[in-house]
């Protein structure tokens, strides 16, 4: 059973035959016009449905915290630990009997009543240990075959793995004229390679994300979101149709530009202006003070807002960045704290995530949009729990800690994720799982079974090649 | 090669199939469930050959094998190495089960290879069959590096792994020769009872090894393990040791059908004359995986397309270029005019390729191409009239253009804009003031079109004042010899150095030693505050600093040293290849390294200029990406690359020379428009690539559009766009969101070009068209008001903003009569042109 009401789909019904859509000139969103999605589902969708959690959720909030957050320092504190390891912060209770947070974190502690801490988020890098080959398998599912001399990534590529963002987004298209998936309020990044796993990579550039690259700490630029003061709907109607017969008029120059997907973005850049949609959820001002104050006044917090305000406009997947390069400065932004750990952690990073996370948190759930939401907050890597070693090959000041991949935390709330809970365990020093390893592929092909899509579901890309959307399966005990 | 697809075409199914996968590898492989295609049949086969023809084995670890090719007819070989049956006359030599011959007595022998129904014979020397002393570098390393002893995960971690380190990936011998000595006070060996040693016992796993068994007992590794603990675990000399060379077989790699498959040899050359056949234990890799698989020794073609062999044993690279030919029925190659030695190399590519090249475009399309191009902004509508009408022969009009372009105000103003670009020319490092005199050195020296190599040995040997010698801004910009290190090396040789900085580079030959010595040129160098200005800048890119307006740069009476972060020793100032004079006599250590860089045998410093150039005007280095260079990332057309580099070097450095022949190319003049054979190609140069307008060159060409020039804040009125002299521009999102970079990097890729949906937003919706095209008194309201008839105004902003008339078609389209007036008609036209790809493309 495949129905396009509207002009958008619901896929992986679990009915084992081959339906055949043709979505161009039925709807403007999230598909570009001739694109022809085949579909089909096979029973394992039908298995796939039976465990829990399974399409609960309408919308996903991604918090990336690029750099590489220490575990210890906020989520997973190690107060008996050797103090080379248990470093400069005690732990405190939190609202949820048994679940002790860093001080760092006092509010959220008020608030993980709404979430689950997986502490046991683990894995082995392939190749190289720098942030982005992993911030791309975070991003993407999928390890990067192909690195730079620079022993970073190469800059993104038209063959690379596609965001899960640009995944669910076409497969699951939203049906409102508003953007489909946004990325704010910074790029992913390491040193000079600039959005490296944050593009639709394969599936061709009209999936990638809207990138809202603003501060939405202060007074965001709006105006080609909403309609030019002195141009009336008409006229913007009439430009458009007038700008549809000059392309015509030039088939060859159309087909030569064809991998811009011009096209598909001009389509939805009308709509979006005709609405007026997408400008109003930018738009902080609309919100009361007391909001903006609750969130943080700087850019992690607003953007958490923001976030929250595209959910509720219609988005269907918005990742918030940390603002800060990867690798950029721990005194001044960055998570990556080689150099200094314990300072830019209380005084700069720690109470931004802090405040900002568990407003969202609280947000969603007084709104009643947590029930529909799924949200991960979660780095590239850990730390090293041992202080001023080197796991990468960096150098490390004495109180500062290294990349860990082998442990660390995530949170995730919402769509049916399990409230006031903790999912696996660290080992006594945070080194290692002590059990229930996850994959961090395992939280994308979780977040991929909240939304109703399973993560085996196979994708073409551009050699028309099969490739799952990811190669993991979902972590259902989260749900409950 | 092949382009990318863009037809939108997907499968998704749920996939019953895809069974659970463990947690350890997910993620760590690709699912590719089409796997290599399978291999076409095997043409008729008339007689074999072997590469080599014959074989000499010096001794008993001297183990080769060789390549079986099956000559067709018609002459075509296929490698048969697979297929190969071996049959040794006499026990001399033994045929391994993967084919490799050993020794096993002296004398001479033949051994008869079998396949496809034919036979050849190969003559073996057998100078030796016994075993030689095991070396620590030249045979144990190698195959340390080869199980994966010393991978970044195991042993090769920055900690080690259990007490035991190595250096990664074997980068350090002498060091790894002692962790494996000296460590656990020597209870990695027992030489009295060699198999207890913990060396043979923990790779075998007859202890618990968390690696698990790496060597298994009684293979070749673990008796050449046996031997050298045997022989007292000794080493040799460095030198000696490390292969100098190695040579891949063979020399040219063709393969006509996805599918068919290739052995290669490689062979390592030492200092001493001998050679080894070390296929087994080097790394083999395809520079693109989407063309090629390379599997122990073996490549195998995916698809049509070409892509490089990357061979790395201990320390030593090389690349075997290989081709995949694909389906070709019905190819014919028809000779293409020359329009000069540039085409000559393309077509000689093409050609091998089976690629037809475009035809060329169009006057109008070349009058605008060659213009944005050169001076970054598109015609006016009266030039352009004249051009169409000019008619005379099309090259010889087209050359007359090209030579007024090349040199002119705009062009001056154009490449001021690409070097301040490279060169950082930023306000948040150079001040006010700062950024606008060395603009305008930059400008004189384009002016003036001073050689490229003394603007460089002007750039780098720069003293003084930043106010009088503006030049020094290149020093305030990089400040201290780390970044002048990686971002000379990226600019001026096209080479990226920056992971040298903290570790060997894992996968090219420069090493962290040489990046120190690099530094130690421009240790002396000192920035001090001068006496002008009141102005404090303030940096964010690396340390924060606080400075006047003022700086002076010079070299300290005191000297300097950088020094080497490992050993806390001074690094001495050493070139990372070829050879420089004596730093040291010279009163400016600068001096040498400056003689050296701009030298006309330096092998990369014309090249990288040389193949940057070109990326400007074609849209692709022929080294892509063009600040890249690496044996790893070979060029496209290496004899195109090489003859563009002579030529360049001959004319004495002179860029004008050097874009005028690329313009004047038939290469550079054909159509965007792909045929049948060559749709598929983006790296061969067969057909023009569009390539997206700069943030500048919309801003301008807007201007030659509509007569409107946005005002950018700060700057004089009429200023236009590609004037701006500061990286820095607030104020205006139009240029930061299309690309414009804030130039605080030296990479190329701090510009960018694409197009997403924020662009399409502000393209239909922004200040940059909207003001432009409603502006009061721009040239569409002055052309409203004095042309009375409608067709006359159509093609008009037709020619302002596509410089080209509109076709028959395009003027019976366009009814300004639809609009509620006629000035609302035409802006209503010229923003849709302005809006279609005609505009926003190079084309």
């Amino acid at each position: 059973m495949l129905s396009i009401p509207g002009g958008y789909g619901r896929t992986c019904d679990g009915v084992s035959r081959r339906e055949f859509m043709r979505v161009g000139g039925v709807g403007l969103f999230g598909l570009a016009l001739g694109d022809v999605l085949r579909l089909q589902a096979a029973p394992a969708g039908a298995a796939a449905q039976a465990k829990a959690g399974w399409g609960q959720a309408k919308s996903v909030i991604m918090i990336f915290l690029q750099g590489g957050p220490s575990h210890i320092d906020i989520w997973d504190p190690k107060p008996d630990a050797p103090s080379n390891i248990r470093g400069e912060f005690k732990a405190i209770k939190s609202v949820v009997p048994g679940i002790w947070l860093s001080e760092t974190m006092p509010l959220l502690a008020k608030n993980v009543d709404k979430a689950t801490l997986i502490r046991s988020v683990s894995y082995t890098p392939a190749g190289l240990f720098n942030h982005t080959a992993a911030i791309y398998q975070m991003m993407t599912g999928y390890t990067p075959d192909r690195v730079s001399p620079s022993g970073q990534l190469e800059p993104p590529s038209p063959s690379d793995f596609p965001h899960m963002g640009s995944q669910i987004t076409r497969i699951r298209p939203i049906d409102v004229p508003m953007l489909p998936f946004v990325m704010l309020p910074r790029p992913l990044q390491e040193s000079n390679v600039v959005g490296k796993g944050g593009t639709a990579g394969f599936l061709g550039r009209a999936y990638d994300p809207y990138y809202f690259y603003q501060d939405p700490n202060t007074d965001v630029k709006l105006d080609d979101l909403s309609l030019r003061q002195g141009i009336s709907k008409e006229r913007l109607e009439r430009r458009s149709s007038l700008l549809k017969e000059v392309n015509d008029a030039m088939p060859d120059l159309e087909k030569a530009v064809e991998s811009y997907a011009l096209d598909s973005y001009y389509q939805k850049a009308f709509s979006l202006i005709l609405s007026g949609k997408a400008r109003n959820a930018f738009d902080l001002t609309q919100e009361p003070d007391k909001a903006r104050e609750r969130y943080g006044r700087h850019t992690f917090g607003q953007g958490l807002l923001t976030a929250r305000r595209l959910i509720e406009a219609g988005t269907r997947v918005v990742q918030m960045n940390w603002p800060s390069v990867a690798n950029g400065d721990p005194n001044s932004t960055a998570w990556d704290t080689h150099a200094a750990n314990f300072g830019p952690l209380r005084n700069l990073h720690c109470p931004k995530l802090d405040s900002a996370l568990s407003a969202l948190l609280e947000d969603l759930d007084q709104r009643g949009l947590l029930k529909e939401t799924i949200v991960l907050a979660i780095g590239e890597f850990g730390r090293s729990p041992r202080l001023g070693v080197s796991t990468s090959g960096n150098g490390n000041a004495p109180d500062g800690r290294d990349h860990w991949p082998y442990c660390y935390t995530a949170l995730m709330a919402g769509a049916g994720i399990k409230r006031g809970a903790l999912y696996g365990k660290s080992d006594a020093t945070g080194s290692s799982p002590a059990e229930n390893p996850v994959h961090p592929t395992q939280l994308l092909a979780t977040i991929y079974h909240a939304m109703g899509i399973d993560p085996h579901t196979i994708v073409l890309n551009h050699l028309n090649q099969p490739r799952e959307l990811v190669q993991a399966e979902p972590v259902t005990a989260l749900f409950g | 090669m092949k382009c990318f697809e863009r037809r939108w075409r997907v499968a998704v199914w749920a996939c019953a199939q895809a069974g659970a996968v463990s947690l350890l590898c997910a993620g760590n492989a690709r699912a590719d469930k089409a796997g290599p295609p399978p291999a076409p049949p095997l043409p008729a086969l008339e007689s074999l050959r072997l590469e080599p023809e014959s074989l000499v084995l010096k001794d008993g670890r001297d183990e080769r094998r060789v390549l079986v090719w099956g000559e067709t007819a018609t002459g075509h070989r296929f490698d048969v190495t697979d297929l190969a049956e071996w049959k040794a006359d006499g026990d001399l030599v033994k045929v391994g089960e993967d084919g490799y011959l050993l020794g096993q007595a002296k004398g001479e022998t033949t051994v008869t290879v079998t396949a496809g129904g034919r036979q050849a014979k190969l003559a073996v020397k057998i100078e030796g069959a016994e075993l030689p002393p095991v070396r620590f570098v030249r045979d144990v390393m190698p195959m340390l590096s080869r199980v994966g002893c010393n991978a970044g995960t195991c042993h090769g971690s920055a900690k080690g792994k259990n007490g035991f380190k190595l250096s990664l990936r074997g980068y350090d011998p002498e060091f790894d020769y002692q962790a494996l000595i000296n460590d656990l006070s020597g209870r990695r060996f027992d030489r009295v009872a060699v198999d207890e040693s913990l060396m043979l016992l923990k790779p075998t796993a007859e202890v618990p090894h968390e690696g698990r068994q790496a060597i298994k007992p009684g293979s070749r590794y673990h008796k050449l393990l046996r031997q050298w603990i045997a022989e007292g675990v000794r080493s040799e000399d460095l030198e000696k040791g490390r292969a100098n060379s190695i040579e891949v077989l063979p020399a040219e790699v063709n393969l006509d059908l996805p599918g068919r498959a290739q052995h290669v040899l490689v062979i390592a050359h030492y200092a001493d004359g001998t050679a080894r056949d070390v296929t087994r234990e080097a790394v083999l890799s395809a520079s693109n995986t989407e063309v090629l698989a390379v599997k122990e020794g073996r490549a195998t073609a995916l698809r049509r397309g070409e892509a490089a062999i990357l061979v790395r044993y201990e320390g030593v690279y090389a690349t075997r270029l290989v081709t995949v030919m694909g389906d070709r029925t019905g190819f014919v190659w028809e000779k293409q005019p020359e329009f000069n030695f540039i085409d000559r190399h393309v077509d000689a590519k093409l050609e091998k390729l089976r690629i037809r090249p475009s035809e060329i475009c169009g006057d109008a399309e070349f009058m605008r191409r060659v213009s944005l191009d050169l001076t970054g902004v598109p015609p006016a509508p009266e030039a352009v009239r004249a051009f169409l009408a000019d008619g005379t022969d099309c090259a010889v009009k087209r050359e007359k253009l090209v030579d007024a372009l090349v040199g002119s105000a705009d062009y001056v103003e154009y490449w001021a804009n690409k070097w301040a670009d490279l060169l950082q020319c930023n306000s948040e490092t150079l001040g006010e003031k700062g950024v606008w005199v060395f603009r305008q050195w930059l400008r004189d020296a384009l002016a003036r079109n001073t050689a490229y190599d003394q603007f460089v040995r002007s750039l780098l040997l720069a003293e003084g004042s930043s106010f009088k010698n503006p030049a020094v801004n290149y020093y305030r910009a990089l400040r201290e010899p780390g970044k002048i290190v990686e971002d000379v090396s990226q600019t001026f040789l096209g080479v990226r150095f920056n992971c040298a900085k903290c570790h060997d580079h894992p996968f090219e030959k420069w090493t962290q030693n040489q990046y120190y010595q690099f530094g130690a040129y421009f240790a002396q160098l000192g920035i001090k505050r001068g006496y002008l200005g009141r102005e404090v800048v303030r940096s964010f890119t690396g340390d924060n600093y606080t400075t006047s307006a003022e700086e002076i740069v010079y070299r300290k009476p005191e000297g300097g040293e950088v020094q080497h972060p490992k050993t806390g020793m001074n690094a001495p100032p050493k070139v990372p290849f070829g050879e420089a004079g004596d730093a040291a006599a010279a009163a400016d250590r600068r001096e040498s390294f400056v003689r050296w860089l701009t030298s006309k045998e330096n092998p990369l410093f014309a090249k990288a200029l040389v193949n940057r150039v070109w990326s400007y005007f074609l849209g692709r280095g022929i080294i892509e990406p063009v600040d890249d260079i690496r044996a790893s990332n070979p060029p496209s057309n290496p004899e195109l690359l090489e003859a563009l580099t002579e030529d360049f070097v001959r004319n004495g450095f002179d860029s004008r020379k050097l874009m005028r022949a690329i313009c004047l190319s038939r290469t550079y003049q054909s159509s965007i428009h792909p045929n049948k054979w060559n749709e598929d190609d983006l790296v061969n140069f067969s057909h023009a690539l569009p390539r997206r307008l700069s943030a500048e060159q919309i801003v301008d060409a807007l201007a030659v559009a509509t007569g409107h020039r946005p005002k950018f804040p700060g700057m004089p009125d009429g200023l236009r766009a590609v004037e701006i002299p500061n990286g820095m521009v607030e104020g205006n999102e139009f240029l930061t969101l299309f690309g414009r970079p804030k130039r605080q990097s030296a990479c190329e890729c701090e510009r960018t070009s694409n197009v997403s949906l924020a662009h399409a937003l502000n393209l239909i919706n922004g200040n940059m068209i909207g003001e432009a095209v409603q502006a009061p008194g721009n040239r569409l309201a002055k052309l409203v008001e004095s042309e009375k008839e409608d067709q006359k105004v159509v093609e008009d902003v037709y020619l302002a903003c596509l410089a080209r008339p509109p076709t028959e078609k395009e003027q019976a389209l366009a009814k300004l009569s639809a609009a509620p007036s006629r000035l609302e008609g035409a802006q209503d036209l010229a923003w849709a042109l302005l809006n279609s790809p005609a505009f926003l493309f190079n084309r």
